[in-house]
């Protein structure tokens, strides 16, 4: 179900300390199999990384469960929240977990800047994953010390531009309102969800208890990527492949897929105009 | 390129070889085979060749992928039957570098010039190179 960004990094550290990586099936509608979640979690679980929405189906995944769940075995948990942090209110009280990160790009910043939140019960756990300059406290021959987080995670010049940059786009969603952009994109996932029901020959991928901003699809016999370049001549744009997401794609028997997803300055006007695209492009591949 | 002229070079070029794919089909036997995969996209083939006397004597391919790469695969295909390793890596060596408007290539191939044309369909350059790319990569590094 995970982004690559959140499975790739477990998956190497399972292979270089031989950690047993369990992954937690999904069902045929993109929800997390939490019955399977239960019997995965036991005393050797170190930790649990999940993500706050899935960025191929959009599935909001039951964090208040996943996280009890974990809770009640003291395990640490990782959340995810780059698809959700630019309209969901997180942090790592509210959400009852160890970690949040999140990424610039996904919320009006710049690229190569992110977040890591980190619950005050690991900060003293917290040690530099790279070294350099900017990180230091003491330096002697013999030994090095390091400041404390988050000043020893930030090795080598800071990305100075990309942090002024994150922090311009957070008071801006900050001045517009969380709640009213998640009233918003549910609002617009709603329509969408009506109206593309009704392209024929259309599927749309998974159809989860809860799910915000993102709608995979797929149109009979023409390639997500044929949808892409054409939707692109009308001004519509929209993602079309594995969205670094190959294990859930296969999960699902499926190769590619055409991603839309919403943003606060998306309309319904929009839709319409997305649908008669599609209707307008099924006619033209027949 | 505006949308009319894409319909165009999609009704005219690219459906007709997307539909009736040249050698589209796993064969029951191939002197030897090899993968094309886009592992950004997902786009994957499986190109299987026979070899006679020093050349390739026939080529099937088959897979999943968009109407782009498999039609450029298809016209791939057609293009590379009855010549030797040499004519091969020249040949897919020219196409990529065709590809690139700084590089014009007057092949004598019609099929070949579409698809190098194709260049101005934004961002699918890729699709287009898929097949000759792997060609190329394998050609240069290994004998018949």
């Amino acid at each position: 179900m995970e982004h690559h960004a959140n499975f790739i990094p477990w998956q190497m550290l399972a292979k270089k300390y031989q950690i047993e990586l369990r992954i937690v099936p999904m069902n045929k509608d993109g929800d997390l199999d939490l019955t399977e979640l239960k019997s995965l979690i036991d005393h050797k679980t170190q930790l649990l990384a999940v993500s706050h929405i899935s960025n191929t189906i959009g599935t909001i995944h039951p964090l208040d469960e996943i996280t009890g769940l974990a809770k009640n075995k003291k395990i640490p948990i990782l959340i995810d929240a780059a698809q959700s942090a630019c309209h969901f209110e997180i942090g790592v009280d509210s959400l009852n977990c160890d970690f949040i990160t999140f990424s610039g790009h996904k919320m009006f910043g710049p690229f190569g800047v992110g977040i890591l939140q980190v619950s005050e019960k690991y900060l003293g756990d917290m040690t530099p994953f790279n070294l350099g300059g900017g990180i230091i406290k003491d330096v002697q021959i013999g030994k090095t010390s390091f400041l404390n987080f988050p000043h020893n995670l930030d090795a080598g010049t800071p990305n100075v531009s990309g942090v002024i940059g994150l922090s311009a786009a957070l008071k801006l969603i900050s001045k517009i309102g969380k709640s009213d952009m998640e009233s918003h994109l549910n609002n617009l996932t709603l329509f969408a969800l009506d109206q593309l029901s009704q392209v024929p020959g259309i599927e749309i991928i998974g159809n989860p208890k809860k799910r915000i901003g993102i709608i995979s699809f797929n149109l009979k016999n023409i390639h997500p990527h044929d949808i892409a370049s054409f939707l692109n001549k009308d001004g519509i744009a929209l993602r079309a492949g594995m969205h670094c997401t190959q294990p859930l794609l296969r999960s699902l028997g499926l190769h590619a897929t055409a991603r839309i997803s919403f943003s606060i300055y998306n309309t319904e006007k929009e839709i319409n105009k997305l649908i008669l695209s599609l209707k307008d492009l099924i006619k033209f591949w027949s | 390129m505006k949308k009319q002229k894409l319909q165009q070079l999609y009704k005219n070029e690219i459906l007709p070889e997307n539909e009736n794919p040249y050698h589209f089909q796993e064969p029951l036997e191939a002197s030897f085979s090899i993968e094309a995969y886009n592992s950004m996209c997902g786009d994957k083939y499986t190109l299987y060749f026979d070899t006679c006397e020093g050349q390739i004597s026939s080529v099937y391919f088959y897979g999943i992928g968009c109407a782009l790469s498999k039609a450029s695969i298809s016209i791939m295909c057609k293009n590379i039957e009855n010549l030797n390793v040499e004519d091969i890596t020249d040949l897919s060596n020219k196409f990529i570098l065709g590809i690139n408007p700084e590089h014009p290539n007057n092949d004598s191939n019609k099929k070949i010039q579409m698809l190098q044309k194709l260049i101005d369909l934004d961002g699918r350059e890729d699709c287009i190179k898929l097949g000759w790319e792997t060609l190329k990569n394998h050609f240069e590094n290994n004998e018949l």
